[in-house]
């Protein structure tokens, strides 16, 4: 069935076409998968829902494809996963040796996402089976596990992305209370009854402002790699270098992938400590080591895939990309979660089926095509950002053709800039967003099955186990602070 | 002492404030049938206590290494502010001035004034985005966009 879905060629057009648009959004700096998703899901409403997620889920994957160009030959991430390829990438192409770091990265890339959808297709229909036993407490402490998991595997200060979760959960509770009715922070606004949307914060925050973000520090100069790159093929000594290094980069990224706040870039710095711990020199790592490369980007890759789990078996997203294809499926009129393997099969293998053939797309374009993107890595920033600028609003406004979503994806985008400024992180308070609804509803479930007592979080077994999980990770920084004074009192008698 | 956290922890400790104020106005419920009130309430009060821990993690961690500027001297600040304006105003425009004229003036603001090309460049520029911009999103993607006043 899955196959017969994505091979249809409407599907295929839709496929490649995603996929294209991911690798040139993962080559250029400056704008990434979650903004250019949020800016086109407003075009897949015309579309049959499948082809539309299709497209979506191939900008995804496509981006990690891209994001090694840029940092292989420009020192510039295109994307936060393809961060660690430049410590490694760029030095091999500073050596004459970007094509067999382009290639590595391509074939790589291909072996993991390959691993990945063929992981997602054995794992996905049993999850969704047990799923289907989780009632309200348990979803409940599933989401407060997904929001402390992410606050745990931020990249900043746990603390501020709890906040930001926290900023994200009374964002949500903006509008009708979808229980009563009863309007909750809307001050007499009628467009404020329906909420926030999402892809408008998501655009501000992350599209404009990443523009702002650039705008502010140097329009975007950058120094490209300029040597002619004469062959893609890795030789043979780049293979027995690699090998091991994608295997493991495959099964870690895939793993960190399902977790919440995890996914592609948790997954590839991962990949790239493991493998400098277990290199026979690791002193090279830093100068040009192809294991270097090739770990990390399989595991950005295959995290993008595991990142599927979660959305298509519990309805939770993992990261912000996940959130905004909830909201995708949501808008087509799917109910992302285990009711979608069994109402929807369809889209379920359709969209699984449809990273098989995706990811061979991706190969089959990355090589031939290295030399298109590093053209479009020429196109000027001051040319650029204001062409990011305007997809970003007419994508708002094509939501629902309102203004009111041009203004808050403004107003957005100068929350994002200055939430850099004082280092805090947005995904956080997207995914809050998104999963604020489902809390709420399994709360207030929760409470009315027991009567208002809050045993019920403790008393059934799954339940139990997420809200302990979650306690644990909550306090084992506070241990780390305990023992760390201890060293220190320690070490000054 | 690091400012920055302290900068955070104090706007998270006044939005937290108006959380809470605004929610006892809306009805709490019981712990048996929690109200619209009840999450944003928590929500709120919450985050008073995570921004009052990094106010006090703050007096112990060291600054960043980039001091506190939100404008800093040798940044193109005024280019992030122009930009963020101009946003605005094409929002505000949009539904008056209909897309074709509000994009044009954005993308040639845009292209001139912070991408700080000549002017015969903008101006090209701008012609040639606001064109295909239109026929991409209105003619093929079918999507709507408003005409406006000009009723173009």
């Amino acid at each position: 069935m899955g196959f017969s879905v994505a091979l249809d060629p409407l599907n295929l057009f839709y496929c490649f076409l995603g996929v294209l648009m991911g690798t040139l959004i993962g080559v250029l700096p400056g704008i990434g998968p979650v903004a250019t998703i949020s800016i086109l899901l407003p075009a897949t409403f015309k579309m049959p829902p499948v082809s539309g997620i299709i497209m979506l889920a191939g900008i995804y994957y496509g981006a990690m494809y891209g994001g090694s160009t840029t940092s292989i030959l420009v020192n510039i991430p295109g994307e936060a996963a393809s961060v660690v390829t430049c410590l490694d990438g760029y030095q091999m192409a500073r050596r004459g040796r970007a094509g067999p770091a382009l290639g590595i990265s391509a074939f790589g890339s291909f072996i993991a996402g390959t691993f990945a959808v063929m992981a997602l297709t054995l794992l996905a229909p049993p999850l969704a089976m047990v799923a289907l036993q989780l009632g309200p407490p348990e979803y409940f402490s599933l989401v407060i596990l997904g929001f402390t998991l992410l606050a745990y595997l931020a990249h900043g200060s746990m603390i501020k992305a709890l906040m930001m979760a926290c900023v994200g959960l009374i964002m949500a509770c903006i509008g009708l209370d979808f229980i009563s009715g009863y309007e909750r922070f809307t001050y007499g606004i009628a467009t404020l009854e329906d909420g926030i949307g999402l892809v408008p914060v998501a655009m501000g925050v992350f599209g404009v402002g990443e523009v702002l973000v650039n705008l502010e520090e140097s329009l975007g100069k950058r120094d490209i790699f300029k040597a002619k790159i004469s062959t893609l093929l890795p030789n043979l000594k780049d293979w027995k270098d690699s090998s091991w290094p994608i295997i493991r980069g495959s099964i870690l990224g895939f793993f960190l992938g399902i977790l919440p706040g995890g996914g592609a870039v948790i997954a590839s710095f991962t990949s790239y400590a493991v493998e400098k711990r277990f290199a026979k020199n690791p002193e090279e790592f830093g100068q040009g080591a192809i294991a270097g490369v090739a770990g990390p980007e399989a595991a950005n890759n295959a995290g993008a895939g595991g990142n599927f789990i979660p959305l298509m078996t519990l309805g939770i997203p993992a990261n912000p990309v996940m959130a905004l294809m909830m909201g995708a499926l949501v808008i087509h009129g799917l109910q992302p979660g285990p009711l979608l393997l069994a109402q929807n099969p369809d889209v379920f293998w359709g969209v699984i089926t449809s990273m098989y053939v995706g990811n061979l797309l991706l190969l089959i374009l990355n090589l031939p095509l290295i030399g298109i993107w590093v053209r479009v890595l020429q196109v000027p920033y001051p040319f650029l950002f204001p062409l990011i600028l305007l997809f970003c609003l007419i994508g708002s406004y094509s939501i629902g053709n309102n203004k009111f979503d041009v203004l808050i994806m403004a107003l957005f985008g100068v929350i994002g800039y200055l939430l850099r400024k004082i280092r805090f992180e947005a995904a956080p308070m997207l995914l809050a967003m998104v999963l604020g609804p489902m809390l709420e509803d399994a709360l207030r479930q929760s409470l009315i099955m027991s009567g208002g007592s809050f045993q019920i979080f403790v008393t059934r077994p799954y339940a139990a186990t997420f809200i302990g999980l979650a306690a644990v990770l909550l306090i084992l920084p506070v241990f780390k602070w305990i023992k760390k004074n201890l060293r220190r009192k320690e070490g000054k008698k | 002492m690091n400012r920055i956290d302290r900068l955070g922890s104090l706007v998270g400790l006044l939005l937290a404030g108006v959380v809470i104020w605004q929610s006892v106005i809306i009805p709490m419920g019981t712990l048996n049938k929690p109200g619209p009130g009840f999450l944003p309430f928590w929500a709120g009060v919450i985050l008073a206590l995570l921004a009052g821990l990094l106010w006090l993690g703050s007096e112990k961690r060291k600054p960043f290494s980039a001091p506190l500027k939100i404008f800093p001297e040798e940044g193109r600040w005024s280019s992030v502010i122009w930009a963020a304006g101009s946003l605005l105003a094409y929002g505000f425009a949009l539904e008056v001035l209909g897309f074709i004229f509000c994009t044009a003036a954005l993308m040639l603001f845009l292209f001139y004034f912070i991408g700080q090309q000549k002017w015969w460049v903008a101006l090209t520029g701008s012609v040639l985005v606001t064109w295909v911009a239109h026929a991409l999103f209105k003619l093929v993607l079918k999507v709507q966009l408003p005409a406006g006043i000009f009723r173009i």
